[in-house]
This record gives C-alpha cells, structure tokens and sequence, in this order.
C-alpha cells in the first residue's frame, strides 16, 4: 500500500497495521505523531531541544512497544501520547530541579534597538521569551495553556491527558493565559507585536 | 487585530524550530523496525464439513502414502477372496516333504552297539 493511502488512515488502523508487521505504517505513524510529541516536550521543557528530543525518542518507543496489546477504542493514540510527553517532562524536570538552578528565574534578553532585524531572528526572540515565559507558569497552568493555545486541543482532550475535569482545565487555561499575557506584556515592543 | 498573545500562540505554532530532525526521525524509525513484531502469516481455513473431517482422519492415520498403501492391500484382499483360485497348493510346493528320504543315523551293524 503506498504512504499516501496510508496517510489517510486512522492512528488506531496505524497502529494496528504496525503491530502486524507493517513497515510502511511505521513511517506514517513516526511522521504524523513525531513532530507533535517534539513541538509540545519541547514547550514544556523551556525550548531544551536536546532534553525533548530524548523525552520524544522514549515517548515513541513507548508507542512501538504497547502496539501489539493497544485495544481500540479505548483511548485516542495522540492522548495517549501526551500523556506520555508530559508524564516524562515532569520527570525530567524534577531531576533537572535538582541539578540545576529552577526554570524561568530570568526572561532572556531581547534587543530593542534592531531597525534591520530579520523576521527569523524576531520569530526566534519571540519563541525564547514565550519558552522562558512558559516556564515560569506552574506545571499545569503550563501543561494547560500549550495543549490548549499550541496544540490546539479541545477541553475534553486535555482533560483526559491531564487527568482533571474539564471544568479544571478551562480554568487552569484562563489563569495560564493571563499569567503568560502579564509577562509577555512587558516585552511587547522588543517583540514586535502589533497593537490589537 | 489580535491579542497579542494570540500573535505568539499563531507564531508558535508554525514554529519551524520545533519541528523533527532528520537524525531523530531516523532514531524513532529504526527503534519502531527493531520492536515490530514479525509479520503474522495466518495458518490456511480448515476445510469445511465432510472434507474437513476427511483430511483430519486422513492426517490421523499417517498421511496420504500411509492411507494410500493400506487402500491397496484391502483391494488386493478383496479380490482374493473373490475371485475364486483354483487352489493355492502351488503356493506352497516348494515347501512339500512329499520326496522325502529316509535317513538312518544309527547304523544297525554298528561295531560298538554289539556285543562280541
């Protein structure tokens, strides 16, 4: 079957088709469910790309190994996932709280005087504070706001992933947002916002 | 306008820095092929109704050789017992003491069996 039939296919039938053999699937799977994993370690891990990698390849093989036992319907493949992602980031960052000074004590650097900054070094200033920001908010405003606002779930979602009720969640979102909003306020013209 | 906020949320989703390399697509790839299991080849149907039976009974016995040697000798019986031989001496002519000699293995005028 070629990838782009399979790129249709449901993370489950992905999933199932894997556990019976199937290397095609394999890559579909890796290249749907791989880039998230990254892109939400990677926002609870302060932007540590090397730390979220590590909490990504695990996350996966996390995935490969449970495959032959997966019930379907039981649970979405991606919930599973994050929750995964984020069950390893808090391990990480309990052991790097241990070894390292906490995350999110100074927001970088952003220079304002750049009339000939490029848009990519913008977008990279603008990714360093949100990431600082992030991780000055408590693990479950933080966990909350990227499932949320990055990643694009819905409540019910979120819920499952972080094991809270839905009510929880709005809440802890709404207070997560404020939070990020107060912090990012005081570097909106290095930022490069624009006025709402 | 947006929030601002907003801005950043938008910005970080379309984050090219966040996205996989290619070494750890190729670490998550190669962990996947090395815990796939083996591919399931399923064993064929069994036969339906009588045919399945049949192959079973058959598998029972030895196989189709073993079956086939006992049909053989059955036919063979059958057609002994039928077909009405004229006698079956013949079988067993080579056997027949019928010629025999007579053997004297004590000597009537043996020397030390009589007394002198």
């Amino acid at each position: 079957m070629a990838f782009d039939a399979l790129s249709r296919d449901s993370d489950d039938d992905l999933l199932a088709l894997y556990a019976a053999g199937d290397r095609l699937a394999a890559r579909v799977l890796a290249e749907r469910l791989t880039p998230r994993s990254l892109g939400y370690a990677m926002r609870l891990l302060g932007g540590d790309r090397a730390e979220a990698e590590d909490v990504t390849q695990e996350a996966m093989l996390r995935l490969w190994r449970i495959a032959p036992e997966w019930r379907r319907g039981e649970a979405q493949v991606s919930t599973w996932l994050y929750r995964v992602v984020t069950n390893l980031c808090t391990d990480r960052q309990r052991r790097l709280a241990r070894h390292a000074r906490p995350m999110g004590d100074d927001l970088p650097d952003v220079a304002d005087d750049r009339p000939d900054a490029d848009a990519g070094l913008v977008q990279a200033d603008r990714m360093a504070a949100l990431n600082a920001a992030l991780a000055a908010l408590p693990p479950r405003q933080r966990e909350a706001v990227v499932l949320r606002h990055i990643e694009g779930l819905p409540n019910p979602e979120i819920s499952q992933i972080l094991g809270i009720g839905v009510e929880a969640v709005e809440s802890l979102t709404a207070r997560g947002k404020r939070a990020l909003a107060a912090t990012l306020e005081t570097q909106r013209d290095a930022l490069g916002y624009e006025e709402s | 306008m947006t929030d601002p906020i907003d801005q950043i949320f938008a910005a970080a989703r379309e984050d090219k820095q966040s996205r996989p390399s290619d070494a750890l697509m190729a670490r998550v790839l190669a962990d996947a092929y090395a815990l796939q299991p083996a591919v399931v080849v399923m064993p064929p149907d069994p036969l339906p109704g009588w045919r399945g039976t049949l192959a079973a009974a058959i598998a029972a016995l030895g196989g189709f050789r073993v079956v086939s040697g006992l049909g053989t000798v059955a036919v063979v019986g059958l057609f002994i017992g039928y077909a009405d031989l004229p006698s079956a001496d013949w079988l067993a002519q080579g056997l027949s003491l019928t010629d025999s000699a007579d053997v004297d293995l004590l000597f009537a005028d043996d020397l030390f069996l009589t007394e002198g």
